[in-house]
């Protein structure tokens, strides 16, 4: 009797362990089997999905792909290590070793030697007929106009997992929509690797990246970047900005900072250059902010371009002194005086008469405390102090641009709304996008609010070109037109207290001033020759200007 | 006479099936022979995109702004000195007669 049931509980134990073995197989390892059974009669390729271009307003590219190759070892048919590592080294401008202590005892069948190595030295090294080395497709960005715009494109490095991905700028912010999204391939193959034509087939086609198409215009870049960096060397500054936006629409015709960095060559230069300045760091806008505050009062009623105030001497608040930029005070002036003499005494005069509570409501309205909106990956914004914090000599000081901190993108969208009838417009990069299909998405520009009427925009722009006309950087001016701006000259604060040495020049404006076709902002950092605007972010505005009313066509007296 | 066509049918029936399976090892046997040129097709066509892509590059580095200008200067283009603007109160001829 013990024997059959000996012989019974072998049975249920083999029954139990075949159960045991058909779940391992069915349930824990199917993937994997499935994989390596899919593996032997099925091939399956990835479709790579070309990454999106970057065209400048007349479709002319700013950035393209290049072919380009991963190149790769296979150290089991790789026969002499030494003589393969010292015929591919001088073609890919690394040292032998290098080459040899990848390879030398390594057991894997698969060995990374280098990533987006380009067609001409991948074209040498096929030549060579190297057992053992190999190619896969990798395209690479291409930069037809070498670094133009650098801080606005972007550029592409990898993620975590070695894929391409866009960092900074438009390649940051526009990311997803310019990668594209990869095919597969799967086909039953044959026991040689050819593909079966009657077998089953999966085909997903890859889906390319998007082109962008910008409002940038390729001249405009190419006169800002020129004329910025002889600036720049002609005053001695340590750095320098332009940003120039069609103030109607809101859409960047140009935009420059120095020192920049080379997108297609990127990580050699300084990550400290990556981040666009012109929308990710603050600057004290000094005076070029009195024609805001200036629109503020006319819109509210406190004062008329014709208003007469007692510039009689330096203004006592508290224990600050309040003075002129010179020194020099001139008795009862207008407010067109005030703009044109650049009075900070006149200014607090106007912050006062408009109280605490309407002139920091203006400053919100033009945009200041939150980023512009703009489709650039890195934008950020100061934040503004909330009303309560605001003393009197805060409200003072902020009349004549000093102890608030703007970006250059916030004050040019600012002056914009002056040239475009009060309007706050979105400040926008790209004015097309272009699906992979051809179907166009077009990008229509975006009115935020009316901070001014168009009546007070008027008023404001005649004592701009005022300001231009009889102020100190007069002697600049292209003759014959017509330019509404302001210049500005800003310490800069250093450990709680302003560098007396140390300025931020700069000139906001905008031309022609009765039908503007740009706003245009020039900041030059530490200037040497001279700290004031108006000796050199001033002329700087007006050899641009000079230069884009050729480009547009626009004549004096039009 | 039936019965006749009947058994020809059946004699016949072995024949057409084996000439049917010969056609089908022959017609399985010349597509299975395409996918050899279906591969070829495909690595074509990478070799064209990527002639493509390398003209597409050529062209833009042609046609760039830094090129141009580059050129233009082996030519000896200058940039000029100083410009000139007539406005229509300046002609010196008149624009309309009546």
């Amino acid at each position: 009797m013990w024997r059959m049931w000996l012989i019974f509980i072998l049975f249920i134990l083999l029954f139990f362990s075949i159960i045991a073995r058909l779940f391992y197989w069915q349930v824990i390892a199917r993937d994997r089997l499935k994989a390596r059974a899919i593996s032997q009669y099925a091939a399956e390729f990835v479709l790579p999905a070309s990454r999106g271009k970057i065209l400048a307003s007349d479709s002319n590219p700013l950035v393209i792909n290049q072919p380009a190759f991963l190149m790769y070892a296979e150290p089991k048919k790789i026969t002499d290590i030494r003589f393969f590592a010292s015929a591919v080294a001088p073609l890919t401008g690394r040292k032998p070793d290098e080459y040899m202590d990848m390879l030398t005892g390594n057991e894997q069948s698969w060995v990374l030697l280098a990533h987006k190595v380009e067609l001409a030295v991948v074209e040498k090294l096929k030549a060579l007929r190297l057992a053992g080395l190999g190619f896969e497709k990798e395209p690479k960005r291409y930069y037809p106009e070498a670094s133009m715009a650098a801080h606005l494109l972007g550029f592409v490095g990898s993620d975590e997992y070695g894929r391409d991905k866009g960092y900074f700028g438009l390649e940051g912010y526009y990311d997803r929509d310019v990668r594209g999204k990869d095919g597969t391939v799967a086909l039953e193959k044959d026991a040689k690797g050819v593909p079966i034509l009657i077998g089953d087939a999966r085909r997903i086609e890859a889906e390319d990246g998007r082109n962008l198409v910008l409002w940038l215009d390729r001249s405009v870049q190419d006169i800002v970047q020129k004329r910025l960096l002889e600036g720049i060397r002609k005053y001695g500054a340590q750095e320098g900005s332009v940003v120039i936006m069609d103030p109607k629409t809101g859409g960047i015709l140009g935009m420059a900072h120095y020192p920049a960095y080379d997108p297609g060559t990127f990580s050699t230069f300084d990550k400290s250059l990556y981040k666009n300045p012109i929308v990710a760091s603050s600057f004290e806008p000094g005076s070029t902010f009195k024609a805001l505050v200036m629109s503020a009062g006319i819109q509210e009623k406190a004062v008329t371009p014709t208003t007469v105030m007692d510039e009689s001497g330096p203004l006592q608040i508290g224990e600050y002194s309040i003075r002129t930029w010179n020194n020099e005070y001139h008795g009862p002036i207008t407010m067109t005086k005030i703009l044109e003499r650049s009075s900070n005494v006149g200014m607090v005069f106007l912050a006062q008469k408009l109280g605490k509570d309407t002139l920091l409501q203006y400053i919100r309205d033009f945009g200041f405390g939150k980023p512009t909106g703009i489709d650039v990956e890195e934008e950020s914004s100061p934040a503004l102090r909330e009303v309560k914090d605001w003393t009197q000599i805060d409200l003072a000081t902020v009349s004549f641009g000093q102890g608030i901190a703007v970006t250059p993108m916030q004050m040019v969208r600012a002056v914009g709304a002056l040239a475009n009838e009060g309007w706050l417009m979105e400040p926008h990069v790209v004015k097309e996008i272009v699906e992979s299909r051809g179907r166009v998405v077009t990008i229509k520009p975006k009115k935020i609010r009316q901070v001014i009427s168009p009546g007070t925009a008027r008023i404001i722009t005649e004592m701009m070109v005022a300001a231009v006309d009889n102020g100190e950087a007069k002697w600049a001016k292209p003759q014959g037109y017509r330019i509404a701006g302001k210049t500005g000259t800003a310490q800069i604060p250093v450990a709680g207290h302003y560098d007396d040495k140390k300025t931020i020049a700069s000139f906001v404006g905008f031309a022609p001033a009765d039908d503007p076709k740009f706003v245009m902002l020039v900041t030059l950092r530490e200037p040497t020759n001279s700290p004031w605007g108006s000796e050199t972010a001033a002329p700087l505005f007006f050899t641009i200007a000079r230069d884009l009313f050729r480009y547009y066509g626009i004549s004096p007296g039009q | 006479m039936i019965r006749t066509i009947g058994k020809i049918c059946l004699r016949l029936l072995p024949v057409l099936l084996i000439a049917v399976v010969l056609a089908e090892f022959m017609v399985t046997n010349y597509l299975a022979g395409k996918g050899r040129e279906v591969g070829s097709i495909e690595r074509q066509i990478g070799v064209l995109q990527e002639e493509n892509e390398r003209l597409a590059q050529q062209v833009a580095s042609a046609s760039s702004l830094l090129n141009v200008s580059a050129r233009a200067r082996a030519l000896g283009f200058i940039e000029p000195a100083q410009y000139m603007t007539i406005i229509p109160a300046q002609f010196p001829v008149a624009l309309f007669s009546r």
